[in-house]
């Protein structure tokens, strides 16, 4: 599949705007900082300092319950939704710190987009589904938003399939279509980040690889960073890899040398099956 | 007794007690029907009644029925959806929500005839309505609320919370994802509520005779201008509806044809409800399929 361009369409927004910081390293588009999150009094995730470069699939991997989804829904803010949830630390996008008062907490999520562990599609056809985004942000024209739909559907690799039912409903797609839907979904709003939870822990093998393969593909124009507890999958879609442990990264560098030569012990203990 | 004995029994005994529900429904409805139904002509359901003579109809009450239920829902159905947003999606369990929702269920359980007798003081004298359809639509839009609203609530949280995680990581605020996926995934439910309410102020007479009034002025069809005191439109005169003309012409009614009459009105104002109460079903799955949800 080619990869489309993205086609220029006017929104309603102001793209936050990139600030030259010298500390910043300019390839990397998304980094934390000592990031913090606790539930109540419970630390989920503890001082974590990631930096994810652009264009590259960046893999968290950890047992259950290590704070890696935590961490993820930590980068787009879904946290603050959370009464009990505190955060701590910094969190830049482009330079810009994301906890900053004058940050839209609506332009972040529409900039670096989610697709959650299970498919949710919204109860309306697939065409609005893909549509609902753009809609949100002031495209009216009914032909420039077919435009839209078609494109994403095309980048999530789901326009053949459906091209003839765009106006069914979008709870008949089977779970792997629903996936790569939402995948278009997120698409639509042109993010330049994209977070992936477990997106094929509720798939089958066949839309497993699907949406594997996807991912190697919009890594050419996305920052992927995914929650996987599938080692395989993290080897075989990610650039980097960092493996979380009770809240700490211990251990974040490329996917090839953390698979074959990792510098912990507890890191290839886990990569091997023996924690987890 | 084995297990198989009692499992048995207690099928045998579940057919029993359905067997006795539809045998009393069946020989309701068939009573009603029976002794109803060879009254219902087209004349019996668009003449207005008579006093004293035979042969009256029930045009008017039929019209006002529906009028009234019209008006009931343009007053309860926005309450009942904002209250039911803020406390299926904004409210925080705190003390003064907990009596709120105490409120609803005792609003929800009060008689019908004491909501009429408040609507009486209430709209028909302080607010100087008198008996007009306006009082009998704010009684029962008080009395249908709390039904409404906890359909209302019950069908925003059947919605799975992954749904407004959805919205929210499109960057919709949280009134953009009611308002553009919340509700309209909730909206089966919805409708299936506000039609089953329907029936219920449909069959409704103990809160309309202090509102609403027992006498109809007469009304002109061919007037439809709401301002005027012949308008069938008009929301301020006297409304009696078919339920409480059923009730009426049984206590006081003095044309001869007084029991055909009753029998006829109460089988027509059960084909209502029965239709009612279908195309809440018809309509529900309708959306429920439309929406792929099966």
């Amino acid at each position: 599949m080619q990869s489309v361009a993205l086609q220029p369409v006017k929104m309603k927004t102001n793209r936050i705007k990139v600030v030259d910081s010298p500390d910043f390293p300019r390839s990397s588009v998304l980094q934390t900082t000592d990031l913090s999150v606790y539930y109540g009094e419970h630390c989920a995730v503890n001082e974590v300092s990631l930096s994810f470069p652009k264009q590259s699939v960046t893999a968290l991997i950890g047992p259950s319950g290590c704070g890696k989804s935590t961490f993820l829904r930590s980068i787009n803010r879904m946290n603050d939704d959370i009464d009990s949830c505190r955060t701590e630390g910094k969190i830049y996008y482009e330079g810009v710190d994301l906890h900053s008062l004058n940050v839209n907490v609506h332009e972040i999520r529409k900039q670096i987009g989610m697709v959650f562990q299970r498919p949710v599609p919204f109860a309306k056809s697939i065409f609005k589904n893909v549509a609902a985004g753009p809609m949100r942000y002031g495209v009216k024209d009914k032909r420039e938003l077919l435009g839209i739909v078609e494109e994403n559907l095309k980048k999530a690799a789901l326009w053949e399939e459906v091209k003839d039912q765009l106006h069914t409903s979008a709870l008949r797609l089977s779970g792997g279509q629903q996936q790569r839907l939402c995948i278009a979904r997120a698409l639509a709003m042109q993010p330049s980040v994209l977070l992936l939870d477990e997106p094929a822990s509720a798939l089958d093998p066949v839309s497993t690889a699907k949406i594997e393969e996807l991912i190697s593909q919009l890594k050419k124009d996305y920052t992927i960073v995914i929650v996987t507890h599938n080692m395989q999958q993290a080897a075989r879609v990610s650039d980097e890899v960092a493996y979380f442990y009770m809240g700490r990264v211990i251990e974040h560098g490329p996917t090839e040398q953390i698979f074959n030569h990792p510098h912990h012990e507890q890191t290839a203990h886990y990569i091997n099956g023996r924690i987890g | 007794m084995s297990a198989k004995t009692k499992d048995r029994l207690a099928t045998a005994g579940l057919y029993v007690i359905v067997g006795i529900i539809i045998t009393v429904l069946a020989g309701l409805l068939g009573f009603v029907f029976v002794k109803g139904i060879p009254q219902l002509s087209w004349q019996f359901i668009t003449t207005p009644p008579q006093i004293f003579k035979e042969g009256g109809g029930v045009g008017p009450q039929l019209f006002n029925s529906f009028y009234l239920l019209v008006l009931t829902l343009m007053i309860a159905v926005p309450i009942a959806i904002g209250a039911g947003i803020y406390l299926a999606e904004y409210a925080r369990d705190h003390w003064i929500i907990r009596c709120i929702r105490v409120l609803i269920e005792v609003l929800s359980s009060l008689p019908s005839i004491v909501v009429g007798l408040f609507g009486f003081l209430f709209f028909v004298l302080y607010m100087g309505w008198g008996f007009s359809i306006l009082s009998g639509a704010f009684a029962l839009s008080l009395f249908n609320l709390p039904l409404l609203v906890r359909v209302v609530e019950q069908s925003i949280c059947n919605i799975p919370k992954s749904q407004r995680e959805a919205g929210w990581a499109l960057g919709f605020s949280k009134w953009e994802t009611i308002t553009t996926i919340i509700l309209p995934a909730a909206l089966p439910g919805i409708v299936t509520g506000v039609i089953l309410a329907s029936g219920r102020v449909f069959g409704e007479a103990a809160a309309l005779i202090y509102t609403a009034g027992m006498s109809t002025p007469i009304i002109d069809f061919t007037n439809w201008n709401p301002l005027s005191p012949t308008s069938p439109l008009n929301p301020f005169r006297p409304a009696e509806t078919l339920a409480v003309h059923i009730w009426k012409i049984n206590g006081e009614g003095i044309m001869p044809d007084a029991a055909a009459i009753s029998d006829g009105a109460a089988a027509l104002l059960i084909i209502s409800i029965l239709f009612f109460n279908f195309t809440s079903r018809f309509i529900g799955n309708w959306m429920f399929k439309k929406m792929g949800a099966n």
